[in-house]
């Protein structure tokens, strides 16, 4: 029988607050509005607003050590608060085997910085997309060690991949979740492909004009419940119950349509979990705010749960955050387990009027207090690429 | 690592698309000599692998995964309709695919502003574009992952495809690596010269390869990954024993010989590695005989260890692969030949 995977640690560093309290509190009552922070001249593009990290100062400057890349450095500092969280923190089991998977799309902005002032890059500098090895390494945890760079997707997959390995007997733990920083490419090509909002992210409304960019790091530690069971750890957020994986293998940028592939995607997470649609709860969504995905996973969401009269609860949390990339997901996993932990679901801020293509029943201005049992999260990226993920409520801690 | 003797479901590679300087088929990759110098540009012939046109706006490391997949697939002696495309899905390892357009599109950025990036090359920016365009090719929609550690990350791509298929998620993965040529980090892989390339493999559960009366190259085995902190040296002492824990359970029986192949061979981490890994081995009685291929000394990055693997694939008997990267990665991977089965 494969080993059940826990939720035991939580950490995050976001453009709403650094700590699971402060960013929670946030989630739930706080205004978030993107802004120019000024790392993006206004002589290199037109949309330059962005939801960042304003909280938190690197605390290594670049050139003296390895791996301090802004990305990496958010990762590690959500990450020893996910492992302090999980009483982790050198306490670790003798024999036990503790690995990391990090989903993380654009690297470490080491070429980026050197560009425009900063150091050249050198030594291990080179190698850019290596915020989970970055992360292995200030944590010292030598266990399987795996970067995911599945572009928007990259979060909840990093989730995915690591609970296998602890269900396959691979891992006792997985450091898990992912790292963003703002990129001027990325920032610049999303402004030739017009995909930004030049307000504010709205997934659903009717007037919205495409996402805005976010950054910062989610993190989790997952565990087996054999583990923690035997460190005498008794307290956990959540389940990981399961994940379904597709690929549209359509467009490059833009998702097929129908939603065939995406609904694919949660049919399968749900038949892993062994649960039906009646089981969930409650959706965080993908939710970007570009045209196509809304209307895509609206369309998804029909497929699943349109046969309930109500409709299912949907929380859009990038309305608070912008769009952390690869990051995203770990976001959605993280502030998933804390809406079983605690029975609330965020609200899904910016839906002045709702597209009615978009027929959801979202969270919208309040919190929404029930008993959640299980939570579906989606992510779908550039190349189609799919994952619905399936967290359930803990009863047992 | 899982419980000795744990029966896995067989695995087995069944098609190697080879797509680096020296070697663009399997005969090449068994014949070629050791790379010595930096190829010049024109040693990768497109129009030979991907058409006449079509790919115009597909960035080299893109182009080279369509040409090995190509070759991998050839070789397999796989067509279209052997597996439904929501069967067939894709773990592609890099650290580079999108090295050089990030470069250059921030230079126009710098220069220019957005406004000089072309619309038709602004997808191009995400490191796991080659990976998109290759499911979008073949309609392989089971999954697209893309993974990213230098070195090991095209090994991370077969070890996890040959596990997506044992729990269920595919049928036939595409698994491989993909670069672009880099800003020098020749240096820290003790490599000649670094240059992008590629090499694909097709894996198929035992079960469907014989279905369709597929020849085997070789039954994946088990794996070891590993990261020996750089900024913290794990002592030789202790990285030996926990290379030998994993070898007894990845090669548990000394039944003859084990071919070794090392990438990249330069590197000091992989000097040690190999050294423990033959010592360990030794020591319970098993040869090891030394492989190479062209690509062994890193020159091709996360390609370089995926066609030591292939090699290994196409040759006879056991194999063992030893993998190192300049951040502290260690992978082993263990196959077994299948071929006469």
């Amino acid at each position: 029988m494969p080993a059940r995977v826990l939720i035991t640690g939580l950490g995050v560093v976001s453009p709403i607050g650094t700590g699971v309290d402060a960013y929670h509190r946030a989630l739930l009552e706080a205004e978030s509005r993107p802004k120019d922070h000024g790392i993006i001249d206004p002589s290199w593009m037109a949309v330059r607003h962005t939801y960042s990290v304003t909280d938190f100062a690197l605390p290594v400057p670049r050139g003296s050590a390895p791996f301090t890349g802004r990305a990496s450095q958010f990762a590690i500092h959500a990450a020893r608060m996910a492992v302090e969280d999980a009483g982790l923190l050198g306490a670790r089991g003798a024999g036990s085997v503790v690995g990391v998977a990090l989903g993380n799309a654009m690297g470490d902005d080491v070429f980026e910085q050197s560009r425009v002032g900063g150091p050249e890059a050198a030594g291990l500098d080179l190698f850019p997309f290596e915020v989970a090895a970055a992360l292995g390494a200030a944590l010292d945890v030598d266990g399987p060690n795996i970067d995911v760079a599945t572009a928007c997707s990259a979060g909840l997959y990093s989730v995915s991949l690591a609970a296998e390995l602890i269900r396959t007997g691979q891992a006792d733990v997985m450091i898990v979740g992912g790292a963003e920083a703002i990129s001027r490419v990325a920032m610049g090509c999303f402004n030739r492909l017009v995909a930004f909002d030049p307000e504010v992210c709205r997934p659903f409304d009717a007037g919205r004009k495409g996402t805005v960019m976010g950054e910062g790091a989610a993190v989790l530690v997952l565990e087996s419940d054999e583990h923690a069971r035997r460190r005498g750890w008794g307290r956990s957020y959540a389940v990981v119950a399961g994940e379904g994986w597709s690929c549209d293998a359509h467009h490059a940028t833009i998702p097929e349509p129908s939603a065939h592939h995406a609904a694919r995607a949660a049919r399968r997470a749900l038949d892993a979990a062994r649960l039906g649609e009646d089981d969930v709860d409650a959706v965080l969504v993908h939710g970007t705010g570009t045209d196509q995905n809304d209307v895509m996973e609206s369309a998804m969401l029909t497929q699943m749960f349109g046969d309930r009269p109500e409709g299912i609860w949907v929380c859009a949390i990038k309305s608070k955050l912008g769009h952390g990339g690869g990051a995203a997901g770990a976001f959605q996993c993280l502030t998933g387990a804390l809406v079983l932990q605690q029975g609330v679901l965020p609200p899904t801020a910016n839906i002045v009027e709702l597209d009615p293509r978009c027929p959801i029943r979202h969270s919208g201005a309040g919190p929404v207090r029930a008993a959640f049992r299980n939570i579906l999260m989606n992510s779908y990226a550039f190349g189609g690429n799919n994952i619905s993920l399936i967290l359930g409520r803990c009863d047992d801690a | 690592m899982r419980e000795p003797g744990a029966s896995l479901e067989p695995v087995v590679i069944t098609g190697i698309g080879p797509m680096c300087p020296g070697a663009v088929s399997v005969a090449e990759l068994l014949s070629a000599g050791p790379e010595r110098e930096a190829p010049d540009e024109g040693w990768f012939d497109a129009p030979r692998f991907l058409g006449a046109k079509g790919y115009k706006y597909l960035t080299a490391p893109t182009r080279y995964l369509l040409a090995a997949t190509a070759q991998a697939f050839a070789d397999a002696g796989l067509r279209d309709g052997d597996y439904p495309p929501e069967g067939k899905g894709v773990f592609v390892g890099t650290n580079f695919a999108a090295h050089r357009t990030l470069e250059d599109m921030d230079r126009d950025i710098l220069e220019e502003g957005a406004d000089a990036l072309q619309p038709m090359n602004a997808p191009n920016f995400s490191v796991n574009i080659p990976s998109s365009q290759l499911s979008i090719k073949h309609k392989l929609q089971a999954f697209n992952i893309t993974l990213t550690a230098a070195m090991v990350a095209g090994l991370q791509a077969v070890h996890l495809g040959a596990e997506a298929i044992r729990a269920g998620r595919a049928r036939l993965v595409v698994a491989g690596a993909t670069e672009d040529t880099p800003t020098a980090v020749a240096g820290l892989l003790g490599a000649p010269f670094v240059t992008g390339a590629a090499c694909a493999l097709t894996l198929e559960s035992a079960e469907g390869a014989r279905r369709r009366g597929a020849r085997e190259y070789a039954q994946i085995g088990e794996s070891f990954l590993f990261l020996a902190n750089p900024m913290r040296p794990t002592s030789q002492d202790a990285l030996a024993a926990r290379l030998d824990g994993a070898l007894r359970r990845m090669v548990p029986v000394a039944d003859g010989p084990v071919a070794v192949a090392v990438a990249p061979g330069g590197s000091p981490l992989s000097r040690a590695a190999s050294e423990m890994v033959r010592a360990s081995l030794e020591r319970r009685g098993i040869g090891v005989a030394p492989a190479s291929f062209v690509g062994a000394s890193g020159a091709f990055i996360t390609a370089s260890p995926v066609l030591q693997l292939a090699g290994l694939a196409a040759g006879p008997g056991r194999g063992l692969l030893v993998a190192t990267s300049p951040q502290g990665h260690v992978a082993l991977l263990a196959i077994e030949n299948g071929g006469s089965r």
